[in-house]
C-alpha cells in the first residue's frame, strides 16, 4: 500500500505561471517503456462523451485522456499550463490574458486556435449548453481572441482564481467547428486535443481509446492503448482486478480496499482528499436554532472512532470545517474532542434537560450515509440525543428531505478552491445551499477573498471565514475521506488525484517483463 | 385446432399489454419528486435542471402525454433515451438479443439435462439416484440465484481457478468462441434453477403416468421398457412440462436481471436497473413492456402448443 501525503502549497504561483512540467517529481522506479495497453475497469456508466456536461467518475477519466483545458490543477491544486502556456491577471484580476500553446492539433487534425477557446467559453456561458462550468466560470464577462494564439478574458469583478476555474474539468476546450453543429453530436464523438483519441465507444461496456501520435507533449503518451471496462456488480469488478484481467481499478470501495491492498502483485493507493459527509442541522429550525445544541452535537461525536469505523481508517478527522489540508489556504481548526458529559451539560443548558428526541434521515445511496447516521447515534446517546435513524431509497431522499428536512446526511465531492467549497453550500446564496447559516459577515469574507490579488491578504481573509465556520457550526463535518484506486505493480505512473477529475494518463507505462 | 381459439387469444394478449402500458405509464407519472432532479441527482446545477425539464415536456396533461406516448409505441418511434442519446428502439433492440442469447442458451441446456433426469429419477423412484437428484431440485430451487451467481464467480473465475470469465460481453460477430466462452457462466447460473424445476416437474408427470393403465398395458403387450418410455410414457409427460417452461419464461427474465447484473452482461435486465436508477423514463417503460410482451406471447404459444398435444383445451 503507497499513502502520498499531500503538502500545502507554501507558496501560491500567483498570476504569472512559471512554465514548468507538473509532477516530474513524482518518482518512480525504472525507465519509462512505450508501448502496451492499459486496461482500467470502472463499476459506473460512461452515459456521454459530452465533456461541457458530463459528471460522472468513469466519465471523468475518458474524457481527461480525450480532451485538455487551458489549464490542469497538479495534485497540490495548483493551476499548470495546459493548452494555455503563461497567462498574466491585470487591472487587480479584472482581466486575463491568456497566451496558447502553438501547434496543437484535434484529433482530427485541424489546428487548435484561439478561436475554439472562445467558442468553448461562450458555449459554456450559455445557460442552455446547461454545464456545471458555468457556475465557476460566471464571473466573465466576455472573452476575446486577441490573435490566432492569445485570450483575453474580461471579468465582471476581480477574481484572482480564474486559472483554477479554467481548469474545472467541464472548460476543457471543444473545437469551433464542432460547437458549430448540434450539441448533442458531441455525446457519442469525442475530438480533443489530449494525450488519446476515441476509437470504440459503447456506454453500456466498453471504450477503447488509442495514442494521439500528434499530442504536444514530445514522447507522451507512453500507451499504445487503453480500453476501459464497465463492470456494475462490484464483487465482479474486484475479482477481475484480483485476477490480473485489468490493470487498474479506478474506484476501490472503502471496505474492499484492505483486502485488495493485501493481494499479491497489487498496489492500493489511497490520496487524502476533501470529499466529505456532514450532519446537515438547519439553523432556521428547532432546536438547530439554538447554537448550544449544535455545539453538543459536535461534542458528542467521537470523529477518530468514526474514522475508524465507518471509513476502516481510510479517512482524517474534521473540525466541522469544509477546508481540508489538500486545499491551499487551511488554517489549523482543532477536532472538537469527544465529550458526551459537556455535550449533554450543554443541552440542558439549552432547556433539553432529558435530552432531545429527533429522528434522522439518511438516504441509502450511497451506503456511507446510512453508516454514519448509525454510528452518530451510537456515540450520541451518553450525551442525551435520541437519535431515530431512518434510511429510505435515494429517490424519496431527494423528492422529500434534500434541502428540505432540518436533520439529515449530505456527502459532497472536493472542490478546486476555498471559494468552491465556501459558495457550494455555505454562502447565503450558496448554489446547493442548505444550512440557513445566512452570515452576512462571513459571504463578506468569502467575497472579499474571491477578489484580493494579494496572497497573504486572501489568506487571513478565508482563515478568519473559516474561524467563524467553526465558532458558528452550520453543519457538522466529521471527517474527510480519501480517494482509493489500485493498480498492478507493472502499471507505472498511476496516481489518484484529490478531485479524482485528472489522472495524468499520458505519464502511465507498463512494465512488463 | 379452430381460429377462434386462436384469436380469443391473442385479443387477450393485446387486452393485457394495454393494460400494462396504462400501468407502466401511471407509475412513471407518480414517482414522487421532480423527474429532472431525479435523473439528474443531487449535484445538478440549476441550468442542467431547466434544460431536462423543457427536452421532457412533463407540462403536459399526463393524458395527452401517454397517448402521445402510445401512438409513437404504436408507430414504431419509442422516443430517444434521456441518458444514452439513442433511440430507445435501439437500445431495447440489442439488449433484447442479448438477453434472448442467454434465455435460449438456458432453455436449451435445461431441455438436454432436466428431462432425461426427470424420467431417470421417475423410473428408479425411491433410490439413491432419485433422493440424489431430488435433492440437487430442492436445492436449486432455494437457492436464489444472485447466490448461485457469486458462488460460480468465485469458485470458477476467481484467481485461484480463472477457468471462465469474471464477467463482460464480447460480440458474436468479433469472436465466436470469446462470445460462447462469456455466456457459460451467466448460463450456467440460470440453468441450475431452472433445471430444479423442470426435473422436479417430470419426475411428478412421469411418475403418474407410469402407473396408468395404458403404460401398464403396453408393458403387458410385451412392449420393450424403452418403447413403453419413449412412445407412451414420456410425451404424455410432456405436456404439462411445457406449461412450466413457459411459466418460467417469466422466471428466467426476472432471473436474467440478476445473473447480467452480476456477470455484467448487457441484456435486458441490466438496462432496466440501468434506467431505473437513472430514472431514464422513456427506456424504463419500453423495456418493461417488451418483457410484459415477452412474456404474454409465450404464455399464448405454450397454450397453442398444449391446444395441440391437448384436444381438450381447445374445446374448454
Amino acid at each position: 500500500m503507497t499513502e502520498f501525503k499531500i503538502s500545502r502549497r507554501s507558496v501560491v504561483a500567483g498570476l504569472a505561471a512559471s512554465p514548468v512540467l507538473p509532477e516530474l517529481a513524482f518518482a518512480q522506479t525504472g525507465t519509462p517503456k512505450s508501448g502496451g495497453v492499459l486496461k482500467v475497469s470502472h463499476s459506473t456508466s460512461i452515459l456521454t462523451l459530452n465533456v461541457l456536461q458530463n459528471s460522472g467518475p468513469a466519465e471523468y477519466l475518458a474524457l481527461d485522456m480525450i480532451y485538455s483545458g487551458l489549464t490542469r490543477l497538479d495534485r497540490n491544486m495548483a493551476p499548470q499550463p495546459e493548452l494555455a502556456l503563461e497567462w498574466k491577471g491585470e487591472n487587480s484580476a479584472k482581466t486575463f490574458i491568456f497566451k496558447l500553446r502553438p501547434a496543437v492539433k484535434f484529433h482530427d487534425g485541424s489546428a487548435f486556435t484561439a478561436a475554439d477557446v472562445v467558442a468553448t467559453i461562450k458555449a459554456i456561458l450559455e445557460p442552455r449548453t446547461a454545464s456545471p462550468a458555468r457556475a465557476v466560470l460566471d464571473m466573465i464577462n466576455d472573452v476575446v481572441a486577441l490573435d490566432p494564439l492569445t485570450v483575453r478574458f474580461d471579468l465582471k469583478s476581480s477574481y484572482a482564481d480564474l486559472p483554477v476555474s479554467l481548469a474545472h474539468a467541464n472548460a476543457r476546450i471543444v473545437s469551433e467547428a464542432a460547437l458549430k453543429g448540434p450539441l448533442q453530436a458531441l455525446n457519442a464523438k469525442a475530438i480533443g486535443t489530449g494525450p488519446f483519441m476515441q476509437e470504440t465507444f459503447d456506454s453500456a461496456r466498453f471504450m477503447r481509446l488509442v495514442k494521439n501520435k500528434d499530442y504536444y507533449r514530445p514522447g507522451r503518451p507512453y500507451l499504445d492503448a487503453a480500453e476501459l471496462y464497465l463492470f456494475p456488480d462490484l464483487a465482479a469488478e474486484s475479482t477481475n482486478f484480483l485476477s490480473g484481467a485489468v490493470d487498474v481499478m479506478l474506484d476501490v470501495q472503502q471496505a474492499d480496499f484492505k483486502r485488495i491492498a493485501a493481494a499479491p502483485g497489487v498496489q492500493a493507493q489511497r490520496v487524502p482528499s476533501g470529499r466529505f459527509v456532514n450532519v446537515v442541522m438547519r439553523r432556521d429550525s428547532k432546536p438547530f436554532d439554538d447554537a448550544r445544541v449544535r455545539h453538543a452535537l459536535a461534542m458528542a461525536i467521537d470523529r477518530p472512532a468514526l474514522v475508524d469505523l465507518v471509513l476502516d481508517g481510510l479517512g482524517q478527522p474534521a473540525a466541522d470545517n469544509c477546508i481540508s489540508p489538500g486545499y491551499r489556504y487551511l488554517v489549523d481548526t482543532p477536532v472538537p474532542k469527544y465529550d458526551p458529559q459537556a455535550a449533554r451539560k450543554l443541552l440542558a443548558e439549552a432547556g433539553h434537560t432529558s435530552g432531545i428526541k429527533i429522528p434522522l434521515i439518511c438516504s441509502n445511496r450511497p451506503a456511507i450515509r446510512a453508516q454514519v447516521g448509525v454510528a452518530v447515534k451510537e456515540m450520541a446517546k451518553t450525551a442525551g440525543f435520541d437519535i431515530d435513524v431512518q434510511t429510505i431509497p435515494h429517490d424519496t431522499y431527494l423528492a422529500n428531505v434534500w434541502r428540505k428536512g432540518n436533520f439529515y446526511i449530505g456527502y459532497w465531492g472536493m472542490q478546486p478552491t476555498e471559494d468552491a467549497a465556501f459558495t457550494l453550500l455555505f454562502t447565503t446564496n450558496a448554489a446547493f445551499a442548505d444550512t440557513a447559516w445566512n452570515n452576512k459577515e462571513f459571504d463578506d469574507l468569502v467575497a472579499k477573498g474571491r477578489e484580493t490579488v494579494d496572497d497573504a491578504e486572501r489568506k487571513r481573509l478565508y482563515a478568519q471565514a473559516q474561524m467563524l465556520m467553526v465558532r458558528d457550526r452550520p453543519s457538522i463535518i466529521p471527517f474527510f475521506q480519501d480517494v482509493l484506486t489500485a493498480n498492478r505493480t507493472h502499471v507505472k505512473g498511476w496516481r489518484a488525484h484529490p478531485l479524482s477529475r485528472t489522472f495524468y494518463t499520458e505519464d502511465v507505462w507498463l512494465d512488463r517483463a | 385446432m379452430n381460429a377462434a381459439y386462436f384469436v380469443r387469444r391473442l385479443v387477450a394478449v393485446l387486452l393485457v399489454l394495454l393494460t400494462v402500458s396504462l400501468a407502466v405509464f401511471v407509475i412513471t407519472m407518480i414517482l414522487p419528486g421532480n423527474a429532472a432532479v431525479m435523473i439528474l441527482g443531487e449535484y445538478a446545477t440549476e441550468d442542467q435542471l431547466r434544460a431536462l425539464s423543457e427536452e421532457l415536456g412533463l407540462d403536459r396533461p399526463w393524458h395527452v402525454q401517454y397517448l402521445g406516448w402510445l401512438g409513437g409505441m404504436l408507430a414504431g418511434d419509442w422516443g430517444m433515451s434521456m441518458r444514452l442519446s439513442l433511440p430507445v428502439t435501439t437500445v431495447i433492440g440489442e439488449a433484447f438479443w442479448r438477453s434472448a442469447a442467454l434465455a435460449a442458451g438456458a432453455l436449451a441446456t435445461v431441455s438436454i439435462i432436466a428431462i432425461p433426469l426427470g424420467v431417470a429419477a421417475a423410473m428408479r423412484r425411491g433410490t439413491g439416484l432419485d433422493l440424489g437428484i431430488g435433492l440437487f431440485a430442492y436445492l436449486g430451487t432455494a437457492v436464489p440465484e444472485f447466490v448461485t451467481a457469486t458462488l460460480l464467480l468465485i469458485f470458477l473465475a476467481g484467481p485461484s481457478s480463472g477457468l471462465f470469465p469474471a464477467g463482460g460481453y464480447i460480440p458474436a460477430d468479433k469472436s465466436l468462441p470469446g462470445f460462447l466462452y462469456h455466456m457459460v457462466l451467466p448460463v450456467a447460473t440460470l440453468s441450475l434453477i431452472l433445471t430444479a424445476h423442470i426435473v422436479r416437474q417430470v419426475r411428478s408427470e412421469m411418475s403418474d403416468v407410469l402407473g396408468s393403465d395404458y403404460v401398464r398395458a403396453a408393458r403387458l403387450k410385451g412392449l420393450s421398457e424403452r418403447e413403453v418410455i419413449l412412445r407412451h410414457a414420456l410425451p404424455n409427460a410432456l405436456a404439462p412440462a411445457v406449461a412450466v417452461i413457459s411459466l418460467d419464461v417469466g422466471y428466467l427474465l426476472g432471473g436474467i436481471l440478476v445473473v447480467e447484473e452480476v456477470f455484467a452482461w448487457p441484456g435486458l435486465g441490466r438496462l432496466i436497473i440501468y434506467a431505473l436508477q437513472n430514472r431514464d423514463l422513456p427506456v424504463i417503460q419500453a423495456a418493461t413492456l417488451t418483457l410484459a410482451a415477452t412474456y404474454a406471447l409465450s404464455n399464448l404459444v405454450s397454450d397453442i402448443v398444449i391446444a395441440v398435444l391437448d384436444p381438450r383445451v381447445r374445446y374448454a
